[in-house]
């Protein structure tokens, strides 16, 4: 059952927020990262997961921390930082010696991987290609590989 | 009035909906969750098996748990089984073994130890409906044991099995073992109307979008309902049996989807709602000749609860270490069990009593892989290249397999079910209130079992070695709130599983068994299904109940 308190989509600001954190948690050295698979189209998806309601308040922490931390430093959103100050940043969230810290963090990584790996039909892992960057490929409605 | 009223329709209430109206009688099941189709039964990790689809959510329909030695009851889904039409056989793997025929006398074999007792008939008076279980549902594998002996071979040879299948067979021939084919109820070319299995990666807690698994509703539901005799009503939650003036179970009332109360009458009740909910509608049931609920005159009804007690080995295997066994072929078979350890040795635990390892390949679950590798050992949250080096290492160079048992979940007086106090379903009824206590034997031969499966991984040139989870409580096998027996002191049901106290009611799931075996329980619990069928089929013929 939805909680009708909490909004059903995620601000735009967020969105980009979470496009541009999700780049460097999946940046694609070795093939494609979260940006070429689109992780942040599986938004919608999780927002609706009952799963996803326990995480999405330290999910939503940590774009806000992200953002503010960016805004503090360079003066400019998070998602315009660069990739080194954006990989700065996340660290700088990963050391932040508080557990809700630590939850936000793992939330931001958990949102991440469930958008690169989970089916294509919610809008993330575009094409398969975080299944594919792994040597996988899921039917769907059963089906061999 | 029907002639029968199968309330569940799972493991129990399938063979029994299929072979009464074959006979042709009329035959009403109900059940209280919905019907899927096979398209609704999606391989998807993020959707296709969240809570309220097989299982009802807590926040609607909640058990309640007490663990001895602690105050605080908690709200939990223990003791569901699959709230569906097919039952929990819906989102079984269909592991189909066969019970040792001394788990049919466990207090013979073992003398008294704790609430353990023998079944009221033996395993060759079942072995005849084991057969028909597993021609009826269709189960592929080979051989067996020499000691299960089976008077009809399976239907169907086994599935195609992974190229490491031949590895395990070695490695456990030099340790003197003896593996054999995992029977399964997965159809391993075309039978019963439905296809062969796609060999996808998704199997146990899912759906089978092919109809190659043999669910209660594939298999027996479908075909029962062909007959015209066999009407399965879902969504409807069935509150209270009724009895009459002379004592005899006359029907159910339920509540409909719309939230109607409507009535049913029927010359026969039969109860499968699985052991914790089954135990539950009969202690509702209650009537001035039944104060304590229905057929309940022993106080057993809910008493002797067992559900698996289960533990878990595992080995990573690197392609570079491996590159004659084909480790990255994508067969989800393994297909191999050993029996070997189904008793114990002296000196492992006061209970000398095992279970079956079975040897499986780790399903890819890649979002759920994921998550985990993404902790580092050390507590550290992996992102960036690093993270990305760690999923294709694990994903591209190597695999994973388990070895499983479920070992009997030992009876005791601290485990059972009765109504809650306080907490109610959402029809306002009492929910179950679960009280647990796992017996130290759980851990004992847990540990033992977990590590005698390491050393068949360690004879196979594992990589690395991982020890998993001892004696944990299991979830999806329940057994044992009405026991079978001969003494009606000590029994709820006889050896027929009618109700010691009510003629024409009947309970067929997991709560007739006295014992819980050392393996999965449903082929057992479709077996026994066939026979009550056959016995009731009987009485209706000699004009029992017209």
């Amino acid at each position: 059952m939805r909680d009708d308190a909490a909004p059903l989509a995620l601000s735009e600001e967020r969105v980009r927020t979470f496009a541009a954190a999700a780049d460097r948690i999946l940046p694609g050295q070795h093939g494609p990262g979260a940006a070429e698979a689109h992780v942040v189209g599986c938004l919608p998806t999780l927002l609706e997961l009952p799963v996803f309601a326990v995480l999405r308040p330290h999910f939503e922490s940590a774009l806000d921390l992200l953002q503010s931390m960016a805004r503090e430093l360079h003066q400019q959103d998070f998602a315009r930082c660069s990739a080194s100050q954006r990989d700065a940043l996340l660290l700088r969230l990963q050391g932040i010696p508080h557990p809700a810290a630590r939850r936000a963090l793992g939330a931001l990584v958990k949102a991440t991987l469930m958008g690169y790996l989970g089916d294509p039909v919610h809008g993330g892992n575009r094409a398969g290609l975080g299944w594919k960057s792994l040597g996988l490929w899921i039917e769907r409605h059963g089906g061999a590989r | 009035m029907r002639d029968v009223v199968i309330i569940g329709s799972g493991a129990g209430g399938g063979p029994l909906a299929l072979e009464l109206s074959r006979r042709g009688l009329d035959v009403l099941v109900l059940e209280k969750g919905p019907r899927y189709e096979r398209q609704d039964y999606v391989h998807d990790e993020l959707t296709g098996r969240q809570p309220g689809v097989f299982v009802p959510k807590v926040s609607e329909d909640p058990h309640v748990l007490v663990r001895a030695g602690t105050a605080a009851p908690e709200l939990t889904t223990l003791g569901w089984i699959g709230s569906c039409v097919g039952g929990g056989t819906v989102r079984m793997g269909g592991y189909f073994y066969r019970f040792h025929p001394d788990d049919f006398r466990m207090r013979g074999r073992f003398g008294p130890f704790e609430g353990l007792e023998d079944w009221p008939y033996s395993y060759e008076e079942l072995e005849p409906y084991y057969c028909r279980a597993e021609w009826e549902v269709g189960v592929s594998g080979h051989g067996g044991p020499e000691d299960v002996p089976r008077s009809r071979p399976l239907p169907m040879p086994p599935v195609d099995c992974h190229p490491l299948a031949g590895a395990v067979d070695a490695a456990c021939q030099r340790l003197g073992l003896r593996t054999y084919s995992t029977p399964r109820a997965v159809n391993s070319r075309p039978y019963g109307g439905r296809p062969a299995c796609s060999y996808c990666r998704f199997c146990g807690e899912y759906g089978c979008p092919t109809g190659a698994r043999g669910s209660s509703q594939e298999s027996l539901l479908a075909r029962a309902e062909a007959t015209g005799r066999c009407e399965v009503r879902a969504r409807v939650m069935v509150k209270q049996i009724l009895v009459g003036l002379g004592g005899l179970a006359t029907g159910c009332v339920y509540v409909d989807a719309e939230g109607r109360e409507q009535e049913v009458h029927a010359r026969v009740v039969c109860v499968s709602c699985s052991a914790v909910e089954s135990a539950r509608l009969l202690l509702l049931s209650k009537s001035g000749r039944f104060p304590d609920g229905l057929a309940n005159g022993s106080g057993l009804v809910g008493r002797h609860l067992q559900f698996h007690s289960g533990s878990v080995a595992r080995a990573r295997f690197l392609v570079k270490d491996h590159p004659d066994k084909e480790l990255l072929n994508p067969n989800p078979y393994l297909g191999r069990s050993l029996m070997d350890d189904y008793f114990l040795p002296p000196g492992v635990s006061p209970l000398a009593k095992g279970g079956i390892l079975r040897f499986g390949i780790s399903a890819p679950e890649p979002v759920a892989t994921a998550l985990r590798l993404a902790t580092h050992a050390s507590g550290q949250l992996l992102w960036g290249a690093p993270l990305e080096k760690q999923l294709r290492e694990h994903f591209r160079e190597g695999l994973e397999l388990h070895a499983e048992v479920f070992q009997d979940f030992i009876p005791n007086a601290r485990t059972y079910v009765e109504l809650d106090p306080e907490v109610k379903d959402r029809w306002g009824l009492p929910s179950a209130r679960i009280h647990l206590h796992e017996h130290e034997h759980h851990r004992l031969a847990g540990k033992w079992l977990m590590e005698r499966g390491l050393a068949v991984f360690e004879a196979m040139g594992a990589n690395e070695l991982k020890p998993g989870g001892i004696g944990y409580t299991t979830r999806v096998h329940a057994h044992g709130t009405c026991r079978a027996g001969n003494d009606p002191r000590t029994s709820v049901l006889n050896a027929w599983c009618q109700a010691h106290e009510v003629p024409n009611l009947f309970v067929v799931d997991g709560s007739f068994m006295p014992t819980s075996g050392g393996a999965a329980p449903t082929l057992t619990i479709l077996a026994n299904s066939f026979r009550t069928a056959d016995h009731i089929a009987a009485r209706f013929r000699a004009g029992e109940w017209h």
